[in-house]
């Protein structure tokens, strides 16, 4: 069990175990493409997913016979009421199949699952904390959730950096949401294309990564407050060689980091055991794995070897 | 309107075990059963089967341990467990209060090591029987697997038969063309029972990067795909022994599937892949079954046992 508040001034990385979730069915609402190759997917039976929280994820399975045979895993992007949203990228044919969903389609639902992010700090103390969120490609799907929330909660905007980078413009998806969040946003694409609609001086060209280095590390003509160390935590979700470089730089900034991961997973519950993170041991816990569907996807960045 | 036909009988007993239905969990898809008891009521199920056990814990293979194939996966998890000790510890406690029977697979590296564990295992309150994976490397005979080989796995069988006073079954490899001298030869040794059949060892390749899909390049082949394979081996198996009992496993997704392994010589099965697919899997099939049995007319599950008529 996790410490479920802030603490102190010092940001807190308690987790909170993924726990009451439930299989259900539910009905596809609609779906719309928001880049090629990527969709947002939104169901009912939101409430049977009342306790996501960021960074949870679900098994999903349409009526697809036995081939595919497995349920696939997906962040949640967003829940609203009634109505869960995934944010989802065609990588092969099960995400293929996702992109052929129509509104009424029934959908297999594990979930929530995993642990999330720790939660957002509430407001009265929002102001000592810097969230840096930074996502890659679909790794938005539950920093944007994340975003979200730390706005409903009340966070100034000094309090939340939002980077986002993709290798082009046009996999810049949700940008409208991502802006909506109040979060000091920098977006980057990998060969400097800019959104349609937005000039040049909105994009950084290259990593996202080379600026989180920038925030973290040059503050001489930087426009913004240094970043202090001990009130700061990285949040971050993407690919594997971007979360290494991530956790490189939080681990140099000395700067608490929080990465969720990808896994090879046949049930998302424990019990297949297909989705092992190498671990480094600690005396709390000498496993030499972890897996990132009950011990992830959300991991504290000095206890894993990111594969 | 005539009244509702009595609800179907579905009661097995399974070479010792009284068994409140057909369907048991197979070993490594069901975890120890706390893992998915939220989804289904265990106590209708007639066993569960444990993940493999070995004396001490294991920390399994590195990644990556699976992938799909075409109605199937192939794992190579490389049976990691939580040891004896581990399982008598932070287990047992769960598992003896499931309203089910325990079957605990156990496996060891060597002969020894079988025995051991074998022995260890039955002596714990809450283990109603053992099931014996035989597919584990002989690292004494350069990994060959000890259960490919008909006399060694008889002598195995009857090494761990001595020390275990409990009933126990051995779970057949398909790795081999003689799937009834196996059968034999476990039989000869002292089995009770078989679970027939393991995973097939299969390959799967990424044609991109040119290199096997799981680390391990072969792994054991699961789920839907390998159903008719596994049917013809309980088949064979229970036409040479009619009298051992079968407990079938091999991509059993359904209630018809359920029935389609009792009238190949089955007695009960276990129902693997699919709890992977749906947590509830084996409740939902169970479900199927008696479905199956009253729209059928028929008022005891026994009666499909073996009841498979000539093509």
């Amino acid at each position: 069990m996790g410490d479920r508040g802030a603490g102190g001034g010092r940001p807190v990385l308690g987790y909170v175990q993924g726990v009451n979730s439930t299989y259900h069915t539910a009905h596809v609402r609609d779906l719309h493409t928001v880049a090629p190759g990527t969709f947002v997917v939104a169901t009912d039976q939101g409430a049977r997913l009342d306790a996501a929280e960021p960074g949870q994820f679900v098994m999903l399975r349409p009526d697809w016979g036995r081939d595919p045979l497995l349920p696939r895993a997906f962040s949640i992007l967003r829940r609203t009421g009634d109505r869960v949203e995934y944010l989802i990228k065609v990588m092969g044919r099960g995400t293929a199949l996702l992109a052929r969903l129509q509104p009424g389609d029934r959908i297999s639902v594990l979930g929530p699952l995993g642990r999330p992010f720790p939660r957002p700090i509430p407001a009265p103390d929002a102001g000592v904390v810097t969230d840096v969120l930074v996502a890659g490609g679909v790794g938005l799907a539950p920093l944007l959730w994340y975003a979200e929330q730390v706005q409903r909660g009340g966070a100034t905007r000094a309090s939340l950096h939002f980077l986002y980078g993709a290798r082009r413009a046009a996999d810049l998806v949700l940008l409208e949401d991502v802006a909506a969040t109040g979060a000091d946003v920098i977006l980057t694409t990998e060969d400097g294309s800019c959104p349609p609609g937005r000039g040049p001086e909105t994009v950084v060209t290259g990593r996202v990564t080379a600026a989180l280095e920038r925030l973290l590390f040059s503050r001489p003509g930087s426009r913004s407050a240094p970043l202090r160390p001990e009130t700061t935590r990285i949040l971050a979700c993407g690919p594997n060689p971007m979360m290494r470089a991530v956790a490189e730089l939080a681990q140099a900034a000395n700067v608490p980091c929080l990465v969720s991961l990808e896994g090879d997973m046949a049930c998302g519950v424990g019990v297949c055991l297909g989705c092992p993170v190498p671990s480094v041991p600690s005396p709390r816990d000498p496993r030499p794995y972890r897996y990132c569907c009950i011990d992830g996807p959300v991991f504290d960045a000095r206890e894993i070897v990111i594969p | 309107m005539s009244a509702p036909a009595p609800a179907p009988a579905l009661a097995v007993r399974f070479a010792g075990l009284d068994c409140t239905s057909p369907v048991w969990t197979a070993s490594g898809t069901f975890g120890y059963a706390a893992e998915l008891a939220p989804h289904l009521d265990l106590r209708r199920l007639g066993a569960v089967v444990t993940k493999g056990i070995s004396p001490k814990p294991r920390a399994g293979n590195r990644p990556p341990r699976i992938c799909e194939t075409a109605s199937g996966m192939i794992n190579s998890i490389g049976l990691e467990n939580v040891g004896v000790d581990g399982l008598a510890e932070k287990k047992l406690p769960f598992l003896r209060r499931a309203g089910t029977h325990v079957v605990v697979n156990f496996f060891g590296e060597t002969f020894d090591e079988y025995v051991d564990c074998g022995r260890r295992l039955a002596a714990l309150e809450g283990v109603d029987a053992l099931e014996m994976n035989v597919s584990c490397p002989n690292i004494d005979k350069g990994g060959v697997e000890f259960g490919v080989v008909p006399e060694v796995l008889r002598r195995l069988v009857r090494a761990c038969r001595d020390a275990i006073p409990k009933p126990l079954f051995v779970k057949l490899t398909p790795n081999t063309s003689d799937i009834v001298a196996l059968a034999r030869a476990a039989v000869e040794g002292g089995a009770d029972g078989l679970s027939v059949i393991n995973t097939i060892t299969a390959l799967a390749i990424d044609a991109r990067r040119r290199r096997p899909r799981i680390a391990t390049t072969y792994g054991g082949l699961s789920g839907p795909a390998i159903k008719p394979i596994a049917l013809r081996m309980v088949h064979q198996v229970h036409r040479a022994l009619p009298d051992v009992p079968i407990s079938g496993i091999g991509g059993i997704t359904s209630g018809e599937d359920v029935v389609e392994f009792l009238l190949a010589g089955a007695t009960t099965v276990q129902v693997g892949t699919q709890s992977f697919v749906e947590p509830g899997a084996a409740g939902r099939i169970l479900g199927e079954l008696e479905e199956f049995l009253r729209s059928e007319s028929i008022s005891d599950v026994r009666e499909l046992i073996g009841a498979l008529r000539s093509g």
